[in-house]
């Protein structure tokens, strides 16, 4: 967690998928200060999208904590620009939705994911 | 029917390796969650398809299906039961594996959320391929590996 999952009609190339996931792990780490250790990134491709979409991402991140509305708003946002941007695709050609995790359902490291804002301590106590 | 969702590396484990992880998740949940009958639908992806911590990945994400108002102290007993035996199959290090036990509601805007998201014959397309691949790992008596691409 967390689950970046983007499927694309046409396939991409490794460079831009690779692009892509660098771009998805700085934007998440860098707006809500999360280690950048279990950020996963994963692609499909052939699909025929909803909407006339070229590419659609599926955000699978933790919720709760120190994590309002507002964040997870931008968060899906920038996002957004940043695949565009990153997968040279029309802004108008991707779509981004979100999905909320509470932290407490999943286990990564052998550690149960501490709540959004609370990562400091947990990573001292998985890493130990 | 309760399911399971589980992604793994493409020539990551030998078939042996999933049928053995299948076996482990199978016997865990029924002793900790439920007896209701449990699909398991493996994602096998591609190589240069994944990435974890900006490196290619090696990471296995399981995400199953419970009850509404699931005891979260059961939940951590099951993970770590899991947790404990899929490392010894799999030989991987704790943080390359993720799991997750998310209530019926949530789990299915997960499952439903990745064909939501297509055309009526992109999720005809997919539903073919699952279908398929359904039926011959039933024939053969194998777990269901799906390569998500199209």
């Amino acid at each position: 967690m967390p689950v970046y999952n983007i499927a694309s009609r046409k396939p991409l190339s490794y460079e831009a998928r690779r692009r892509t996931a660098d771009a998805i792990a700085d934007i998440h780490c860098g707006l809500t200060g999360a280690p950048a250790e279990f950020v996963n990134v994963i692609f499909m491709h052939g699909h025929a999208l909803k909407g006339g979409y070229d590419l659609n991402v599926i955000c699978n991140v933790r919720s709760g904590g120190n994590r309002n509305a507002e964040l997870t708003e931008t968060l899906r946002r920038k996002i957004l620009e940043g695949v565009a941007v990153s997968t040279s695709l029309d802004l108008n050609k991707v779509e981004a939705t979100l999905v909320g995790f509470p932290a407490s359902w999943a286990m990564e490291g052998g550690e149960i994911l501490p709540e959004p804002g609370e990562e400091e301590s947990w990573l001292a106590r998985s890493q130990a | 029917m309760r399911k399971t969702l589980i992604l793994i590396q493409e020539n990551q484990f030998s078939d042996a390796q999933v049928a053995l992880l299948e076996k482990l998740i199978r016997n865990q949940y029924r002793n900790h969650v439920s007896r209701e009958r449990l699909l398991v639908i493996w994602n096998r992806i591609p190589a240069g398809q994944a990435f974890t911590n900006y490196q290619d990945s090696r990471s296995s994400l399981v995400t199953m299906e419970c009850p509404t108002g699931f005891p979260q102290k059961q939940r951590v007993a099951f993970l770590k039961a899991i947790e404990k035996d899929w490392l010894k199959i799999s030989g991987q290090h704790p943080d390359e594996l993720m799991l997750a036990l998310v209530e019926e509601a949530l789990f299915a805007d997960v499952f439903q959320g990745t064909q939501k998201r297509l055309a009526l014959r992109g999720r005809l397309a997919f539903m073919a391929k699952i279908i398929r691949t359904v039926i011959h790992a039933s024939v053969k008596r194998i777990p269901i590996i799906v390569n998500p691409n199209l």
